[in-house]
């Protein structure tokens, strides 16, 4: 494979490459910052980059990122000694095809390095369990009200705070009553509440609803579900 | 110029690992040998050819289980240990010597030598 390896700690560097031309890799650069590796990367187009995260003027996960964006199919493993969870997590979120600690034993590094070519992401398997726990975790954790309301039920929970009822929101939103009932229907399951006061009231508590258009006094009162 | 005995202690190290892989470049000068703590047998090996130099990762998460430093020194007097971390690039040496002191005097003597 051709390597490139950015990484701001020279020796750490010097015995990687060492490591990886003993193991018949051919090792295309080394770069101790984030910035220059794109550049690198894009000039030297490598199969695999080892990127250390924590570096001078800019990670290494917002490196990879960028590399990244340029579709040419780099794979990335970040190379780092950062057992923070939330650099694992973000490492993943940004598309890293693995995440390696320094404290490996060289041949271990060697075979993760080798599973890559089999589509094996390049991790341990105490460091894959971290990150499925991880994952599990933010999938249980309570989303946020404003990422889960769809741009149409924002725009109805802003109608219901004006305290307009379906008829007059299917007139100012140009659709039909039955929509309307729908989609209250779909706002106050989101939001956990079982009637429109309720939906308002939250709705202005997590900042869904903009105040500025009207008193929320207006809301008062409740209209019948769907 | 005699080759000098070089041993690096590595559990789960790849900064010695590559260590141990780029100084075998100068095998004319130094002997390299990499020694796992885990092994039982180490301190016996130590002493079977003692090293002059012995260089460990200071975050190697297996280093608890190597001979401790004082050890080392009962072992081998006149012995540096030089230690290295996977987070900045520098090296911490730690030397030591034996010297014969017999009363107090003598100790403070050694103790104002060196401050």
């Amino acid at each position: 494979m051709d390597v490139l390896i950015v990484d701001d700690h020279s020796l750490f560097r010097d015995g990687i490459v060492s490591l990886l031309e003993a193991a018949g890799h051919n090792v295309v650069g080394q770069i101790g910052n984030g910035e220059q590796a794109i550049e690198l990367a894009a000039n030297s187009s490598p199969d695999l980059i080892l990127m250390d995260i924590q570096m001078p003027n800019m990670s290494g996960i917002e490196a990879m990122r960028r590399i990244k964006q340029d579709g040419s199919g780099t794979k990335v493993v970040m190379l780092t000694v950062s057992e923070d969870d939330d650099d694992l997590f973000a490492a993943a979120q940004a598309g890293a095809d693995g995440y390696l600690l320094k404290n490996l034993d060289g041949e271990e590094f060697l075979e993760l390095l080798a599973g890559l070519s089999r589509g094996e992401a390049a991790m341990t398997r105490k460091t894959a369990g971290r990150l499925l726990q991880r994952m599990s975790a933010a999938e249980a954790a309570p989303s946020n009200p404003q990422d889960v309301l769809t741009e149409r039920e924002s725009e109805l929970l802003q109608q219901v705070a004006l305290g307009l009822s379906n008829k007059e929101i299917a007139s100012a939103l140009s659709i039909s009553e039955n929509t309307v009932k729908f989609h209250v229907k779909n706002v106050l399951q989101k939001l956990n509440v079982s009637n429109r006061t309720e939906a308002v009231s939250v709705g202005i508590r997590k900042g869904l609803i903009d105040t500025s258009f009207g008193s929320p006094s207006d809301t008062e009162e409740t209209h019948p579900m769907g | 110029m005699a080759i000098k005995r070089v041993a690096l202690i590595a559990g789960q190290s790849l900064l010695l690992n590559g260590m141990a892989s780029r100084l075998h470049n100068h095998a004319e000068q130094i002997d390299v040998e990499l020694f796992d703590p885990n092994d039982e047998s180490l301190i016996r090996q130590l002493q079977a050819s003692p090293p002059s130099i012995i260089v460990m990762d200071a975050h190697d998460p297996e280093l608890g289980n190597a001979p401790r430093l004082a050890d080392l020194f009962q072992l081998l007097p006149s012995v540096q240990v030089m230690m290295l971390t996977s987070e900045r690039s520098d090296l911490h040496i730690i030397s030591s010597r034996r010297i014969d002191i017999h009363d107090s005097e003598a100790l403070f003597e050694q103790i104002m030598a060196a401050v």
